[in-house]
């Protein structure tokens, strides 16, 4: 009996097809994040994140056939207050000489990083 | 002056006491400290500790008393989530990447607690970055939960909590993405709030998922609960997300009689598998509500099956940009002898982040790259509108939700566990947090000398609703007031 209801015949449609967030991740696909997000390269530990991401997604229930037509994304849950101005003015001293002395290096006013252009 | 049992006075007992001179702040501040130092070997719930600071904070809290000046809050002893930015004293997140981090500023939640005159005994230990759901994932070792030390004690928050329940401190700072107050409140046996989003400020507050971070706080009872909240809630002009509206006075609504409130009992958070003692636990709770009045009815939020993926999604996109700020330039750990830039930004990351927030940065990574973003990230931002949507249409029909706070008692600790799904310790909760909305986790029993708890939701702002019902429920029970087995320490010390 076809299901009267989109939503529903959608969700029934998506657990039956195992499609979802954990399609396509493999090591290769874990490297390149991994190389997005400037972590772990190496072997093993790729290797442990690569599962780590697999065991993740695969308790994920499947999102793509809910029907969220004419929905509009909801990305501050309070969205009265989503759009707060203030003044233009300024309000902070500078703290810069504060702020150095958490860098693991700097001098003077320059935080140091190890040479860019040889 | 007999100090022996000053642990087990609530927070609104000691301003009481200390107002009226019966007792002195710095009596009360190093009975708190002795107390510590004497039991948090074993319970591992602090990261730092302060006590010159906190010694002299006291004095000068005495000194105010003495000229009869200060307020409710004056002298209380706290302690901080170390998620908060305390300038001057080290603020980790219990992380690798921030063990040397001093910060140079002061949030604004214990900004205004210490102008309040409460006294910072030292920061908390949590999950690292606040992604966890059992407090294993810290850097400095996991929290064990004081009703049992084999279990854990819920997390983020942990630390938090094992601090309250244990009597080392009368209230405790925590903050909630996705139930890290309430879950842990309710492991530990103590009362948790999570404010509405914009409730109270977030600055200086270490960003996780910042549409669904909110700072608050975990306590013995509502009562010093609202006595926390009217301190630290209303708006800051540093947060932009902050709301600008009045704070109500929450000490003057805890004493409404509940007669006619209606209570919602969403069916799919009764259906799924339950222990049959916290089954059993919250029922008499609900039975409780009903002798005060309340009327209980049966109610339906349809997409709550959605509610874990959507939020570890979102969550871990929201962590995996946050978190990009970590790089080994600008503050925190660097890695040694880093060849070259690109070698820095990778090793640092890798040696400073702990397996659970690299596996999180990577899935959020994962759903925001280009070719999943519609698909996934978008979806999820869809379906979090529907979810949102569940809950204000129930709310045209009852004025609270009730639900297990956690379905389950504190599990063993099991370090060796693999990644832990972002809701994996917390089923009950995190929706509670996609829709922006206030809830309070209250201790309502026990199953084998183990807490369980009660989560109530209100529509956004209703804060003093969730006081007022946890506070009468507290007036004719005594489950808030169950103290755990005290046992010296002889396990791992932070201190």
């Amino acid at each position: 009996m076809p299901d009267k209801d989109p939503q529903q015949r959608a969700e029934r449609s998506s657990s039956m097809s195992m499609t979802g967030p954990q399609a396509g991740l493999g090591t290769e696909e874990v490297a390149k994040l991994a190389q997005l997000a400037r972590l772990g390269d190496k072997g093993e530990e790729l290797e442990q994140l690569t599962a780590d991401l697999q065991t993740l997604t695969t308790q994920m229930t499947p999102l793509e056939q809910v029907d969220t037509q004419g929905l509009a994304p909801l990305v501050n849950p309070w969205e009265e207050n989503s759009q707060t101005l203030r003044d233009d003015q300024v309000t902070e001293s500078d703290e810069s000489t504060q702020l150095l002395t958490c860098a693991p290096a700097c001098d003077q006013a320059l935080f140091l990083v190890p040479r860019v252009i040889e | 002056m007999h100090t022996g049992d000053l642990h087990e006075s609530s927070l609104a007992q000691l301003s009481r006491r200390l107002r009226a001179r019966e007792l002195s702040c710095v009596e009360l501040t190093q009975t708190l400290l002795d107390r510590i130092r004497s039991l948090d070997a074993g319970i591992n719930s602090f990261i730092t500790l302060c006590p010159e600071q906190a010694l002299e904070q006291a004095r000068a809290a005495d000194r105010l008393i003495e000229r009869q000046e200060g307020g409710v809050l004056t002298g209380i002893p706290l302690a901080h989530k170390d998620i908060f930015c305390t300038r001057g004293i080290r603020t980790s997140c219990a992380s690798r990447m921030l063990d040397n981090f001093i910060a140079p500023y002061e949030s604004t939640v214990t900004a205004r607690l210490r102008e309040a005159g409460a006294i910072n005994l030292g920061k908390l230990n949590m999950d690292e970055f606040a992604m966890g759901s059992s407090n294993e994932t810290s850097f400095y070792g996991p929290v064990r939960n004081p009703w049992d030390r084999r279990r854990i004690p819920g997390g983020s928050s942990g630390g938090s909590a094992a601090a309250v329940a244990a009597r080392l401190v009368p209230g405790a700072t925590g903050s909630d993405t996705g139930g890290s107050i309430r879950q842990p409140a309710a492991l530990c046996g103590v009362t948790g709030l999570k404010p509405t989003y914009g409730r109270v400020s977030r600055w200086g507050m270490i960003a996780f998922a910042s549409s669904m971070d909110q700072a608050g706080i975990l306590a013995r009872s509502a009562e010093d609960v609202a006595l926390l909240l009217g301190a630290m809630a209303g708006f800051d002009e540093r947060d932009a997300t902050c709301a600008n509206r009045a704070v109500p006075d929450y000490l003057a609504q805890l004493e409404r009689p509940l007669a006619g409130l209606r209570i919602g009992l969403p069916k799919e958070y009764f259906q799924s598998a339950m222990d049959a003692g916290i089954a059993e636990e919250v029922q008499k709770a609900l039975d409780e509500y009903s002798k005060l009045g309340a009327l209980v009815q049966d109610i339906s939020l349809p997409h709550t099956r959605y509610v874990g993926t959507v939020y570890s999604l979102l969550a871990s996109a929201e962590a995996s940009s946050n978190l990009a700020r970590f790089d080994g330039a600008h503050f925190g750990y660097r890695c040694k002898d880093p060849q070259g830039l690109e070698d820095m930004y990778k090793r640092s990351r890798c040696e400073g982040f702990g397996r659970q927030v690299k596996s999180r940065i990577l899935l959020g990574t994962y759903a925001l790259s280009a070719r999943n973003y519609t698909s996934v990230c978008l979806q999820a931002q869809k379906v979090r509108r529907l979810i949102l949507n569940d809950f204000l249409k129930v709310f045209a029909e009852v004025d609270l939700i009730m639900t297990p706070t956690i379905p389950v008692p504190a599990r063993f600790l099991d370090r060796s566990a693999g990644p832990m799904s972002p809701c994996g310790d917390d089923p009950f909760t995190p929706a509670v947090n996609l829709a922006g909305l206030p809830a309070l986790s209250l201790p309502v029993g026990q199953v084998t000398r183990l807490p369980a708890g009660l989560q109530l939701i209100a529509p956004h702002f209703h804060e003093e609703r969730l006081l007022n019902a946890a506070h009468q429920f507290q007036k004719v029970t005594d489950w808030h007031r169950e103290s755990p087995p005290v046992q010296q320490g002889n396990g791992r010390s932070a201190l």
